[in-house]
């Protein structure tokens, strides 16, 4: 064992590097190396961090909940109503709206859609956000739209933000019709 | 021989100092610019909190509440309140340098009706010639309490920094 080990060393020392000073400018690069791969690993993990998302995640929270919240309170010109009194009768009366817009010439389902889109496209269109916006009937015992009773549905996207954890801020309310729940909510996406 | 031997035992010195100081100097160079995207970073997350203060300060300014028999509505501003504030900030102008610079600092803060008509009122402007700005919009009701009516508004803030 100790004859190998010498003859190792002897081939190393005598054939690889011939001299001493070889030997040393090896450990100098190993130790060069290490201290990059060093810097490396730290600019990685701390200089390319995520810019902080404060105040993003302050704004998008309260867009969804102030938008929808202010949405609904709002009165329009369609007789005065406000877009709760348009999408109750939007909800009830389905074939035939009790509220008429002479101005527009539309129904209340219609013109709750075109003043959502006009609303939205001066806001969260201007801003870059994705959203989803949806109204109807609420089935309280399944938790999910009653099939074929959708009042309401907008979405530039065309379909609903991502589902997975933190790829919206979303804001709901609930308003009673004919004994029954419309759920109305918006999906700001990130 | 002899003097030959030392002369190059003190080059090699002389070589070895160098690069040891050349490697400290890239390792304070690189030190300095970590801690320059640190600062900016911290700089940055200070600059948001303090936009969204200032936000906050608009959104539930007594001055401009909507209340009703003493209850206050969330996310609602009376425009005949807004009006009389902006009517007095007009006639005072020590009352915006005083008490609302402490509020709002350098800041241009607008209130704009989107519907159904479009209005637009300035209630605070104070803007720093050639700063960077933090813009945060929030969608707000408007109230009339003489007509008994809700718009639809916005609140823009332009936080100077």
């Amino acid at each position: 064992m100790k004859y190998k080990k010498s003859k190792i060393f002897d081939y190393v020392r005598n054939r690889r590097f011939q001299t001493k000073s070889q030997m040393e400018i090896m450990g100098l690069a190993f130790v060069v190396i290490l201290i990059t791969l060093g810097l490396l690993f730290y600019i990685r993990f701390t200089a390319t961090k995520e810019p902080s998302q404060v105040k993003e995640t302050f704004t998008t929270s309260q867009k969804a909940a102030n938008m929808l919240n202010s949405l609904i309170k709002t009165n329009t010109y369609c007789a005065g109503a406000t877009i709760t009194q348009l999408l109750q009768d939007c909800a009830e009366n389905k074939d035939i709206n009790e509220i008429f817009c002479s101005i527009t010439m539309q129904e209340s389902c219609e013109f709750i859609e075109s003043t959502m889109i006009y609303i939205f496209s001066q806001t969260l269109d201007t801003w870059g956000d994705d959203y989803y916006l949806k109204a109807c009937l609420w089935n309280t015992i399944t938790q999910q739209c009653y099939p074929d009773e959708t009042i309401l549905s907008i979405s530039p996207l065309g379909s609903e933000c991502s589902s997975g954890l933190g790829q919206r801020e979303s804001s709901s309310q609930f308003i009673p019709v004919n004994g029954r729940v419309l759920k109305i909510w918006l999906d700001i996406c990130k | 021989m002899k003097q030959k031997k030392s002369q190059i035992r003190m080059a090699e010195t002389v070589a070895i100092l160098f690069i040891f100081f050349l490697m400290i100097g890239f390792g304070f160079i690189f030190y300095a610019k970590i801690q320059r995207i640190q600062f900016q970073e911290t700089r940055s997350k200070n600059v948001d909190l303090e936009s969204i203060e200032v936000t906050q300060r608009v959104s539930f300014l007594p001055e401009l509440q909507c209340s009703s028999k003493n209850v206050i509505k969330d996310n609602c501003i009376d425009v005949i309140k807004l009006n009389a504030v902006i009517e007095q900030l007009e006639s005072d102008p020590d009352l915006k340098a005083d008490l609302y610079f402490d509020l709002f600092k350098y800041s241009n803060i607008t209130v704009i009706q989107l519907y159904p008509e479009e209005k637009r009122w300035t209630l605070y402007e104070n803007i720093k010639e050639g700063a960077s700005y933090a813009f945060t919009p929030v969608p707000i009701s408007l109230y009339n309490s003489t007509t008994n009516k809700y718009s639809f508004g916005i609140l823009e803030v332009y936080y100077y920094y």
